[in-house]
């Protein structure tokens, strides 16, 4: 399985560095939206690249494909900004460019991923919350009962 | 690709960092347009990360609206013009009016060289020991450190009792310092039973990650930190300085509870985990008033830290990068005069070096102050209220383009060697005063700075006072309906004035919010998104209320990055160092508009 970005969310204090980060690369446009939890956490959500994704299915344009990696990304010069994938998003994390007429979303920082590096928003992360790991790694590395922390809970696939 | 090497330059932590230049030139800026990439390298400090602000350091060296050359009255010039005229003026005014009517402040963008040649070029170019610091965030927690020297408290023989750790925290440094919270955090989780004690009196984003909560009055973090230093020092059986000692024999547990509003157990169940801990980290964090009495605090939380028998690390967090530097450079010298001897009417000459002393200090008495001034030059890296308000604006360097050395932390020293270029006709205060004093017939160079350990005084005189002084300031508080709070947003540093300049803060954190707890808004029925007008004795500001699980009781908080928010602050002097004082305020609340 790919590596994915995961989050402890016991472990996010909301300092939105992820959501800068994000926005630095890609030309001051971030891809991240962040939530409310209890009105006391902010923590961010971003695309989770789903295995069966609506986004992909709705596109009438196809420009939104799924590369080697299973990442889901948007073709830029296709999208004509109908907004489809947003509405059809079950998890609320695609929503309209502020300046540009197209639909953004998270591309796992691809241009990142090739020089083997971590996506910007977890090489960031000011707690340790965001890792970007398999899923099976994520298992093997963090047991669900370990940590000493009262507060431990499983991490949370955001992509 | 170019690859510079450097430390973010946005607050005391100064995060390692990579800046790498662009291939395109953006118009005016000296340096290819630059991105920043983590320092990630195993020894890099907080494994590279960068909170929202150091994510933006590269947008805001090769920011648009960077200034890149100097105005005279309002109109564009070349730099030897501009000094031409602050040398003329400087000139003029000591003619006039002496050379005691000089001063000049120093915000705390400045290396310690700089510091030194401010000193020196008021001294010797200019006659005048009117040279002061404006940190009203730091600098009570640096006088805190240097004035009440607790180095003489001898932690007890025979180690510790027990094998956990604790971390003590006052204020909100995951906020502040967003990159400390890794380490915290990891130390937090290590193993069973290690303790993250905060005291705060709203549930911040520390707060929020503690073991044991101590929440206290709004302005009572004074009061609880001497509890738990009283607490720690009876318990543990260490050895104090007799002067500390009878101080701590007559602070009453009653005006502990009732100021501090923490219950006498909880405090001593705080200090007594404290005092048995292997290891104790202590930090303190402050943002304009967002703990009570921060000098008190410092020395209190020191004298605790310092009596436990395990090993123990003392952080006072500055938020700005070099005002512990500055104020050790002041200390050290005949000025260090007040920032209020400098607003005088006396004062008829004011160079403002590096700190936009408008936005950051929104009082009538900085206004009447710089309207009063015959001149008035100032170094700015943005056009802003100070700018508008000066006869000469140079153009200034970012900390992240100086070469020098800057004291991050209370003992640490930070050299910088990689710099950028500043933009265009951007200089350095260092090389502005140098200019200036060349223009005036004296020569002068950038000293070396001495480095190491600060010069603390030995003692512990005036603490009793100044408890005095905090008992009866609070209890003023005590009847007020409404108390205001300063809340900071992560995005923020200081008064904002740099970081509002980030291109995504208009999303993040686009005007100042008031929160309001759940009891206000059920009293004065405030829905989400009302404008509530809030008013004290110092101002009046109407803000977007925000209904919040975070405070409680009758405490409302306002986003402190915003002029407009701390206008309702009185910004009262002390009346013995003559340094700006922060307190939470009481107000009153009125709806103005339903949400």
């Amino acid at each position: 399985m790919a590596k994915r970005v995961y989050i402890n969310m016991n472990l996010c204090t909301g300092c939105r560095s992820c959501a800068a980060a994000c926005a630095e690369g890609h030309n001051g446009q971030g891809l991240l939206k962040h939530g409310f939890v209890q009105e006391q956490a902010v923590m961010p959500f971003h695309c989770r690249h789903c295995d069966t994704p609506l986004c992909l299915e709705v596109c009438p344009q196809e420009a939104i494909k799924r590369d080697e990696n299973g990442t889901i990304i948007r073709m830029n010069n296709l999208c004509i900004g109908c907004k489809s994938c947003i509405m059809s998003c079950p998890f609320g994390v695609m929503f309209p460019y502020s300046t540009w007429h197209i639909s953004p979303k998270c591309d796992l920082c691809h241009d990142r991923l090739e020089e083997g590096k971590d996506p910007r928003c977890v090489t960031t992360c000011t707690s340790g919350a965001l890792v970007f790991e398999e899923l099976s790694e994520i298992e093997k590395k963090y047991p669900r009962t370990a940590e000493g922390g009262r507060y431990f809970a499983r991490f949370m696939p955001t992509r | 690709m170019k690859e510079i090497y450097t430390n973010c330059s946005l607050c005391s932590l100064a995060c390692p960092l990579i800046l790498k230049g662009g291939e395109r030139q953006p118009i005016f800026t000296g340096e290819a347009l630059l991105t920043v990439e983590w320092d990630t390298r195993p020894d890099s400090k907080f494994g590279g990360s960068l909170c929202a602000r150091g994510n933006g350091i590269a947008g805001l060296v090769s920011h648009p609206k960077r200034l890149n050359y100097p105005f005279v009255m309002g109109e564009r010039t070349r730099i030897e013009a501009a000094v031409k005229e602050v040398a003329k003026n400087l000139e003029q005014v000591k003619k006039e009016f002496g050379a005691k009517s000089i001063g000049i402040i120093l915000g705390e963008n400045l290396t310690n060289e700089e510091a030194a040649t401010a000193v020196e070029f008021a001294e010797r170019v200019i006659g005048t020991s009117n040279v002061a610091l404006f940190a009203p965030d730091d600098a009570q927690l640096a006088r805190g450190y240097l004035e009440y020297d607790m180095s003489g408290v001898k932690a007890p023989s025979g180690g510790p009792k027990g094998k956990n750790e604790v971390i003590f925290v006052v204020g909100d440094p995951f906020t502040e310092h967003p990159c400390v919270a890794k380490d915290l955090i990891k130390r937090r989780n290590a193993a069973r039973g290690n303790e993250f004690i905060v005291v705060s009196p709203e549930v911040n984003h520390t707060a929020w990650f503690a073991t044991m909560h101590l929440r206290c009055r709004p302005g009572g973090e004074a009061a609880v930190a001497a509890g738990i230093a009283k607490g720690i020092v009876s318990v543990s059986g260490a050895s104090v300085p007799d002067e500390v000692s009878r101080f701590l024999g007559g602070i009453d547990w009653g005006d502990v509870e009732s100021i501090g509003g923490v219950k006498k157990e909880e405090i001593s169940n705080a200090a007594r985990k404290i005092a048995e801990a292997a290891a104790v980290k202590t930090y303190i964090s402050n943002i304009f008033a967002r703990i009570g009495a921060p000098a008190l605090t410092t020395a209190f939380a020191e004298l605790a830290t310092r009596s436990c028998a395990g090993e123990w690390e003392f952080n006072p967090q500055f938020v700005q990068q070099n005002t512990f530097g500055i104020y050790k450079e002041l200390a050290g010298t005949s000025s260090g005069a007040s920032i209020e001897n400098i607003l005088t009417d006396d004062v008829k000459g004011l160079i403002v070096l590096g700190v936009d002393l408008f936005s950051s200090y929104p009082a009538q008495i900085v206004e009447n102050a710089l309207r009063s001034k015959k001149f008035l030059a100032t170094t700015q890296q943005f056009w802003n209220q100070t700018a508008e308000r000066a006869n000469v604006v140079i153009p200034a360097a970012n900390l992240i383009e100086k070469s020098g050395t800057v004291s991050i932390a209370v003992d640490e020293d930070l050299v910088r060697k990689d710099t950028v270029a500043p933009p265009g006709g951007a200089i350095s205060e260092g090389e502005f005063l140098t200019l200036v004093a060349s223009e005036m017939g004296h020569e002068l160079t950038q000293t070396e700075v001495s480095r190491g350990e600060a010069k603390r005084s030995g003692t512990c005189r005036g603490i009793a006072e100044e408890w005095k002084d905090y008992c009866s300031g609070m209890s003023a508080l005590a009847s007020a309906k409404t108390i205001l709070i300063p809340w900071s947003e992560a995005v923020h540093v200081a008064d904002g004035a740099i970081s509002r300049h980030l291109h995504w803060s208009d999303i993040t954190c686009p005007e100042p919010e008031l929160m309001v707890s759940r009891e206000i808004a059920k009293g004065l029925n405030i829905t989400d998104g009302a404008m509530v007008t809030v008013s004290s004795a110092a101002g009046e500001v109407t803000l977007r209320a925000q209904t919040s699980g975070k405070l409680e009781g009758g405490v409302v908080a306002a986003t402190i990055h915003f002029p407009s928010v701390r206008r309702l602050f009185p910004w009262n002097f002390d009346k013995q160092r003559g340094e700006v004082v922060l307190a939470p305020v009481s107000v009153e609340l009125k709806v103005k508009e339903a949400g």
